[in-house]
């Protein structure tokens, strides 16, 4: 078990002194609770593991909802210094800009009153879950080309699909540069174009909620939030299409790694150096994946709109708006303490403070939006990035609750019927393919996601808006 | 045999076989379980061929094969004729059927990644991104 030093209230660090191939600490943000859950699995090892990257500077640092992954940790970060540092695919991991995305709608919970189980029902018809094929939006040629290199943009100007208010509220206005679409394989375009607009599989949902506390009025009314007012929460990411990207540079990078005399403790950290052909084919082809997953989001609230439009009305689906989308399993070239870094966020969200020229004017007084998840059947909270975070974490929290529980150990628990029962018994109607996916996203296989805010609050990084109440899901 | 061992967010597959073959061929195996599929529409056939800079990552490649030739063909793989393995290649032909197969694995990844001989045995551990 590593040796664990705590900083303050809310920081640990294993001294880069433990193990001779760690170039930095490794910093984890947690309460003594959840330290007690990330000590159970190799999520630590992994996080030193991570510290003996090329060019990693500061720390590799660990959010509160930390969990075993494979490479880095689920809640890891890592910057390196360009043009020394590498990047690393398995720093983003397989499903690339896997990430949230928030709607809210221009009525209450109490006027949706009985119609809330056709809403459900309309989103989960409209909506592909589940197996990979079979979007509403097929994609060829240049129209796969245009979306890989725009992102949601070319879904507004190309088939009337959204709006540019939508794309404007986006994480980077939803479209990464310089995209080097000649490195996006053939097999990756085949997996991903018939997969545009669908949710997938695993963790991924649409969430239909009720704001049920506000705990920042002003900045909630800056974002455009009330008490009791319905919100849609959209997880998904780039599909096979980002699957296919990492799995291609992944490979590439490891057979080069002795022709750029790189060692590393896990095969899965296999990296290049960003200046390299292989760095900057790596993150010219993840711009494209991280384009094709907002666009994706875009695609699947549309048709979130469409069913509210079937539902509730056409006016009820004009006025609903996105409040934002945020990205979670991202690399991006950003400048924090007057260097350029490469910050790898797996399973962790930007999270800008106030001023900052990369969020949307109309937010930038009042911090950049972070939705964090928590289980199905618990609440979600809607966070604005804090100084904090750029001082302590290269503008970055958390994404979720984190998983405590195997999916295996999750299915021995509990069935997915059971499962279904008891959160219809508590007011939130589930339409789900598969009991057995049902079952391995029961919410005691998370751990409380309100630890997970409190942590990321008390350190700074980031502050509670809003705090939303599950009330229907459709999982993938 | 193959067994699928607890981990709090992927899969982590471990094989044991009399030998390097049987360990492809268990892979197989626990893949298979994995695509299952209740419906069964018309046979496919496949060809496969793989390489890889060393044995470990061409298991990982079989794996991947399986997986991606679900996702995108809808292909429920029943078995293998004529493998061809070597140290860093193969070739196989595929038999099965277009299904519905469950799309769960996102990737096959490198993370303590093992094919090696013990004893009289063979062992391999796999973690799969699902």
């Amino acid at each position: 078990m590593p040796l664990l030093r705590r900083i303050d209230d809310v920081v640990w660090e294993i001294p880069a002194s433990a193990r001779a191939d760690m170039h930095v600490p490794a910093r984890v943000f947690a309460d003594e609770g959840l330290l007690e859950a990330i000590r159970q699995d190799r999520s630590l090892e992994q996080l030193q593991n991570v510290a003996c990257l090329p060019g990693i500077v500061e720390a590799s640092l660990a959010m509160p909802d930390i969990h075993q992954g494979y490479g880095f940790p689920v809640g890891g970060i890592a910057a390196t210094e360009t043009p020394a540092g590498v990047v690393s695919p398995g720093g983003v991991g397989y499903d690339i800009n896997c990430g949230v995305r928030l709607l809210a709608a221009p009525f209450l919970v109490d006027e949706l009153g009985p119609r809330k189980a056709a809403l459900v029902h309309e989103i989960s018809r409209r909506v592909p879950t589940g197996a990979g094929r079979g979007g509403p939006h097929s994609l060829r040629g240049n129209e796969l080309d245009r979306v890989l290199r725009e992102g949601p943009r070319a879904l507004v100007e190309g088939s009337g699909v959204g709006t540019h208010e939508d794309v404007e509220l986006t994480e980077s206005a939803g479209r990464l540069r310089g995209t080097r679409l000649e490195e996006v394989s053939e097999r990756a375009r085949s997996r991903g174009a018939d997969q545009l607009g669908t949710v997938g599989s695993g963790n991924h949902f649409i969430e239909l909620q009720a704001v049920e506390e506000i705990h920042h009025h002003e900045v909630a009314g800056a974002l455009g939030l009330r008490q009791g007012q319905i919100t849609v929460l959209i997880h998904s990411g780039s599909r096979g299409l980002g699957h296919q990207v990492c799995t291609d540079f992944v490979k590439r990078m490891d057979a080069a790694l002795s022709r750029h005399g790189i060692e590393l403790p896990d095969r899965q950290l296999s990296c290049a150096p960003l200046e390299s052909d292989e760095g900057r084919g790596y993150l010219g082809a993840m711009a494209a994946a991280a384009n094709f997953a907002w666009a994706n989001r875009h695609a699947i609230a549309h048709g979130v709109r469409a069913s509210i439009r079937d539902v509730l009305g056409a006016e009820a689906a004009a006025e609903t708006h996105q409040i934002y989308d945020v990205a979670h399993n991202v690399a991006k070239l950003e400048r924090h303490g007057g260097r350029e870094l490469c910050v790898h966020r797996k399973g962790a969200t930007r999270a800008f403070a106030p001023g900052s020229g990369d969020i949307p004017e109309r937010y930038r007084a009042v911090g950049q939006p972070v939705f964090i998840p928590g289980s199905m059947g618990t609440s979600s909270w809607v966070l604005v990035g804090r100084e904090g975070a750029m001082e302590r974490s290269f503008g970055t929290v958390c994404h979720g609750a984190g998983r405590q529980l195997s999916r295996t150990g999750a299915r021995k628990r509990v069935h997915g019927a059971e499962l279904r029962a008891e959160l219809e018994s508590r007011g939130i109607t589930v339409r789900s393919p598969s009991n057995r996916g049902l079952a391995e996203e029961a919410p005691f296989a998370y751990k409380e996601v309100e630890r997970v805010v409190d942590v990321v609050e008390r350190a700074g990084l980031a502050a509670r808006v809003a705090k939303l109440r599950p009330i229907g899901v459709v999982k993938g | 045999m193959h067994r699928w061992v607890e981990h709090t967010g992927e899969l982590e597959l471990e094989i044991e076989a009399s030998s390097r073959r049987g360990v492809f061929a268990e892979a197989f195996r626990a893949i298979r379980g994995l695509i299952a599929s209740e419906f069964r529409g018309p046979a496919q056939d496949h060809a496969v061929e793989l390489s890889a800079p060393d044995g470990a990552a061409l298991l990982a490649d079989w794996l991947a094969e399986l997986a991606y030739l679900a996702e995108s063909e809808g292909f429920v793989s029943e078995r293998f004729e004529s493998l061809e393995l070597g140290e860093t290649g193969l070739s196989a032909r595929l038999e099965g059927f277009t299904g519905k197969p469950p799309h769960l694995v996102k990737g096959v990844t490198y993370h303590r990644l093992t094919l090696e001989p013990t004893g009289p045995r063979w062992r391999a551990t796999v973690v799969l991104d699902v």
